[in-house]
């Protein structure tokens, strides 16, 4: 369903850049822009980047795109310009495009991180042979790895009576600072929450970020681990000690690291080992740390590249002189 | 300087058109807007929608036949065209030695429907300034105290709006039983509304943000221009014909004639506020007087005045204090029934004629706020 | 897209149980492809959605022209049904069978165009309000973000309505709207800022959480700083929603209708819907992130259920929102924007600043000991920025009340 959709602005997408490029009318052009924009905004929500979808609205959509149409629209000169080039400008102009298409295609289907990285639960403690001996028998992926990964665990405060509303931003605040004191990175809390079933436990989540398996030392690692547990079971401020009990419960999983990225085949190899699937990790521009400036960096500078070689061409296609 | 560079840059100027229907330019007025963007450079009224060819009617009409033409021109504010059309006609009579007496109560009524209907007039004068500035809702408590009046004339004329009641040699019925009680009653429930319009809308702080300042008219441009009434009362002129030159009976009563200081929008609305408080003291006097010296009891309402109207050759000019300034019949007459001519000099075609000045250099937005703060009438304006 | 397949298993499964107990047959359901389930659950959301935003403006149109005849000692809708209650309807209906008339130069695809666009923003933002404690159509983790994003629509769209009517008027109308718009948007952000920075998180139903211990856990009431911010926040989102006192891209009497001034019909109603709806949305927001949303005075869900709560506070507020309109007159353009960036910019900075301090100072528990009593530093701000700022302004502003100054004395002319 969610590619239905997904198609459906790709497609709508393309559709209005066209109409961009190629309208006659100005404006035309820029409310088009305005749609070409919005669907952006929409791929950042496939790609689990919510945050970002929503500045690419509020500062293109909402400002800069108000900009452009003020522009256009108080300049109310001709609106209908046929615009052409000399003819033996055309030449460079197709190589240089066919440049820049290759370049795009040659990023586009690099692979880079573009794998899928999915978290199941291991409850039975055997899954790693158990994964990789079923995932022979599912020929149209070509290749599944799996590491067990720890990556998240869970504080758990009991007090003898229920806590009062300040001591949920207590507690995660100290949780902060304890894990600010280890020195320990990308580690944060994700979560403060009263526990399931009794109002007088609290649960604080916290999770290790951009865990991966190219790199076994991304993930929470025992020596890690240990450190945390002592750390926060330690005297916490503001709560009397023999009120509270710590509990540090850890999230045992598994991460699948799949080449071939089609949904359905990915599903279909969690049904049939029967594992629960506890997060899908499609994401490559998520928060935390920055992938644009690591493994996607020549794309990134490819984009930009682009957008200088849009502004001068729009410079010299608007200076006067050219042929209407 | 800034319109010297103007000029020369040729920037985006774009020429407006506001009305003839707009909702704001309270009547048929068009007005042609040379706008560079938000600012106004140049305010050109077009005017003659409303043009009915008064005058020329005048000509071919008896003169009592006149008086329901002169409710029309200032259809707001009929009963003190009505005064001024007769005042002059008599004043012909008494150029040519033949006075007509009007009897006391007949002053006095005329008097009092004149002052009640400017309160009348400046109502609805500061009903529409509020809407078009945006506040609605005095609108609708001006109009509700106007029915009050309008009330008050349907009692006494049979009509609201348009009444032909002022006849030369005095009024053309009498009062009915009630109708002091009736006044006097209305006059003790609206004083205390004058306060409350003053604490909506001339003390809001948006409206004073939109009309402290702008369009300043300073007396000598006033003067030069040749406004009256409230608009040069607004510029700082303490000119009132009532007082300086007065007609009828007005000499009989005590007020006080209010007077603004900067003479911006504000503070031509202003006086018509405060002018609503000294008109309601002349009505009170007025009832008071009438009451005291037993002429509630008389029914002489009108002078000894022939079927047909012919007044003495002569020429006359006769002004009164209308609402919306001073009311001039030009009257030229050859001793036949009609008039040989007939004009009328409008305040509010004077007060519009000063548009180009006050606008120029303000915004589109105070082009609105203009036109209410002069208060005209196009009814009046093309006669 | 997983938990959306997940309660699509759900739904079928119950879809199965409820036909089988019906006798309609129990095997049908579970053999309909999942992806039809989560698509038909889709439409059935985006329905829900539609339907508040069409069935709210009904409700408000009513209201307004209800609250308006009464504040103008007059009935309003009074022969339509009883007490005139379906009077939107009439003139919805009436709306409907009016003659499609589109500008004959004007831009016709844009004309076309233009309300849906404005009805689309409305539209989104409310799937994301917490009228529920337990459920909310769109959980969004950005929940106010996203709204504030989804709303920034509007202003193109009432753009394209401005220019696709090829007229001078309108076009002003629709230049007016946008810049007025996007400018109110900044101190609307620092706000929302304000409330992000206090509660730690974008989400909405948590921000309303965060507030359910009764009514000194509001927002708005727990320190000065943050009362401010609802104030601003407040008279932004009534220069969001175009309205009086800032409703100068309709403004009847001077440019008749501004931007919507060509529209007739079916399409006018969906400007009008709009700006109701956007109203409610607005108004929803403040009630959200400053006053305790779904949350009871007395703490949690007491006495009423939460929906209920909220509603009520949102009809307050709607009506106050209706009572400024038809009280103050209205603001010019320049007047307007002095307003957003000269005033209210510098007080919403002062504003975060002042809720950066007293949050660090929570933080480090610092307030005022009464003896056994604790008094938390936002209850003594309370008391020491009310008296700093009257003693500011006195000195400020001392020697009387300024004579107001002309502000554009008239050049002499050259005649």
């Amino acid at each position: 369903m969610s590619s239905v959709i997904f198609y459906g602005f790709a497609f709508l997408a393309i559709v209005t850049a066209l109409v961009v490029v190629t309208s006659r009318n100005v404006v035309h052009s820029a409310f088009a822009l305005m749609v070409t924009l919005f669907c952006v905004a929409a791929f950042y929500v496939y790609l689990d980047a919510d945050f970002l979808a929503a500045i690419q609205l509020i500062v293109y959509v909402g400002g800069i795109l108000v900009l452009v149409l003020f522009g256009v629209m108080m300049t109310s000169g001709r609106l209908d310009m046929k615009l052409r080039a000399d003819a033996g400008l055309i030449a460079p102009a197709v190589i240089v495009g066919l440049l820049l298409m290759g370049l795009l295609l040659y990023v586009a289907r690099s692979d880079s991180a573009w794998k899928r990285q999915i978290l199941v639960e291991d409850a039975s403690q055997q899954a790693a042979s158990h994964i990789a001996e079923q995932a022979k028998s599912h020929t149209e992926l070509k290749a599944v790895r799996t590491t067990p990964v720890v990556r998240r665990f869970t504080a758990s405060y009991s007090f003898s009576e229920a806590p009062d509303a300040s001591a949920r931003q207590m507690l995660s605040r100290h949780v902060e600072d304890t894990i600010r004191k280890t020195g320990l990175t990308r580690l944060y809390v994700t979560s403060v929450r009263s526990g399931r079933g009794s109002d007088r436990r609290i649960e604080v989540a916290v999770e290790k970020r951009r865990t991966t398996l190219m790199d076994p030392t991304r993930n929470l690692s025992a020596e890690e681990l240990d450190a945390m547990t002592q750390a926060l079971t330690s005297v916490i401020p503001g709560f009397v000690p023999e009120s509270v009990q710590v509990v540090i419960a850890v999230e045992p999983v598994h991460m699948l690291l799949i080449e071939g990225v089609t949904d359905q085949a990915v599903s279909r190899l969690t049904e049939d080992m029967g594992l629960r699937v506890v997060e899908d990790e499609k994401g490559v521009v998520g928060l935390g740390d920055s992938v644009m400036m690591g493994e996607y960096l020549l794309p990134f500078e490819v984009t930009g590249l682009l957008l200088l070689v849009a502004l001068i061409g729009a410079a010299v296609i608007s200076r006067k002189g050219v042929v209407v | 300087m800034r319109q010297a560079v103007a000029r020369e840059l040729r920037s985006d100027e774009m020429i407006i058109n506001m009305g003839p229907q707009h909702p704001s330019t309270h009547g048929v007025l068009r007005l042609e807007l040379k706008a560079d963007g938000e600012i106004v450079e140049e305010a050109i009224p077009h005017i003659g929608y409303l043009h009915r060819d008064f005058e020329k009617h005048a000509e071919k009409l008896p003169y009592p036949q006149i008086i329901p033409y002169t409710d029309r021109m200032d259809y707001i504010a009929a009963m003190n065209n009505e005064l001024g059309f007769c005042l002059a006609v008599e004043a012909l009579f008494e150029r040519g030695g033949k006075p007509i007496e009007i009897p006391e109560k007949g002053q006095y009524i005329r008097v009092i429907v004149a002052e009640l209907n400017r309160i009348a007039s400046h109502l609805l004068a500061f009903g529409t300034y509020g809407m078009d500035i945006g506040a609605f809702t005095p609108f609708l408590y001006a109009f509700r105290d106007r029915e009050q009046v309008l009330g008050l004339f349907e009692e006494v004329s049979g009509a609201r709006l348009l009444y032909n009641y002022i006849r030369i040699g005095g009024v053309a019925r009498d009062l009915t039983p009630d109708f002091h009680h009736k006044t006097r009653r209305f006059l003790d429930y609206f004083e205390p509304q004058i306060d409350t319009y003053n604490d909506l809308l001339s003390k809001n702080k948006v409206f004073l943000e939109r009309t402290r300042g702008v369009a300043v008219m300073s007396a000598e441009q006033a003067i030069s221009y040749g406004w009256t009434g409230p608009n040069l009362r607004g510029s700082g002129v303490k000119w009132d014909l009532r007082k300086d030159e007065p007609y009828g009976i007005y000499d009989r009563f005590e007020f006080d004639v209010p007077v603004g200081e900067t003479g911006d929008c504000w503070d031509r609305y202003f006086v018509r506020m405060e002018e609503f408080r000294q008109s309601v003291r002349i009505v009170r006097q007025a009832l008071h007087q009438m009451e005291s010296s037993g002429l509630l009891q008389s029914d002489e309402i009108m002078g000894k005045v022939r079927g047909t109207i012919r007044p003495p050759a002569g020429v006359v000019y006769s002004r009164t204090e209308a609402p919306r300034g001073d009311l001039g019949f030009y009257i030229v007459c050859d001793g036949t029934e009609y008039p040989q001519r007939l004009k009328v000099r409008s305040p509010c075609f004077t007060a519009l004629s000063a548009m180009q000045e006050l606008s120029r250099g303000l915004m589109v937005a105070d082009m609105i706020a203009i036109i209410g703060s002069i208060d005209i009438v196009m009814g009046e304006v093309d006669r | 897209m997983r938990d959306m397949e997940l309660i699509a298993e759900g739904v079928r499964t119950g879809l199965a149980k409820a036909t089988q107990t019906l006798g309609l047959g129990g095997e049908w359901p579970l053999a309909l492809p999942l992806n039809a389930v989560v698509a038909a659950m889709y439409i059935a959301l985006a329905a829900v959605s539609v339907g508040i935003v069409a069935a709210v403006p009904i409700i408000l149109v009513l209201a307004e022209r209800k609250v308006s005849a009464y504040f103008q000692d007059r009935l309003g809708p009074m022969r339509v049904g009883p007490w005139g209650l379906l009077v939107t309807l009439a003139d919805g209906v009436k709306l409907l069978f009016k003659e499609d008339i589109i500008p004959p130069q004007g831009d016709r695809t844009l004309f076309r165009l233009a309300p849906y666009v404005v009805f689309a923003s409305s539209f989104a933002a409310v799937v994301a309000l917490p009228v529920f404690p337990s459920a909310i159509l769109g959980n969004v983790s950005i929940g106010i973000f996203y709204i504030m994003a989804i709303s920034s629509l509007g202003a193109l769209g009432i753009m394209m309505a401005g220019w696709a009517s090829n007229s001078k008027w309108s076009l002003f109308g629709a230049m007016r709207a946008a810049a007025q718009i996007v400018s109110y948007e900044i101190p609307l952000g620092l706000s929302i800022l304000m409330i992000v920075m206090t509660t730690g998180t974008l989400n909405m139903q948590e921000i309303v959480q965060g507030q359910s211990d009764g009514i000194g856990d509001w927002l708005v009431f727990r320190h000065p700083f943050l009362f401010g911010a609802g104030l601003i926040y407040f008279i932004s989102s009534i220069a969001e929603v175009n309205r009086t006192p800032f409703d100068l891209p309709e403004a009847e009497s001077e440019l008749v209708a501004g931007f919507h001034t060509e529209y007739s019909g079916i399409r006018f109603a969906y400007f009008f819907l709009a700006e109701y709806a956007n109203m409610f949305i607005v108004t929803a927001i403040l009630t959200t992130l400053f006053f305790g949303g779904w949350s009871s005075p007395l703490g949690g869900e007491a006495l009423l259920p939460g929906a209920v709560w909220f509603i009520a506070k949102a009809a307050v507020i709607i009506f106050v929102m209706m009572w400024i309109r038809w009280t103050l007159p209205r603001v010019r353009v320049d007047q307007l924007m002095n307003l957003c960036w000269k005033y209210f910019l510098p007080i919403s900075f002062v504003n975060i600043l002042g809720t950066g301090v007293l949050l660090l100072l929570e933080g480090e528990g610092i307030g005022l000991k009464l003896g056994e009593a604790f008094i938390g530093v936002g209850a003594v701000s309370w008391v020491v920025v009310p008296v700093a700022l009257v003693v500011t302004g006195l000195a400020a502003f001392s020697g009387g009340d300024a004579k107001p100054r002309a502000v554009r004395p008239l050049t002499p002319s050259s005649s």
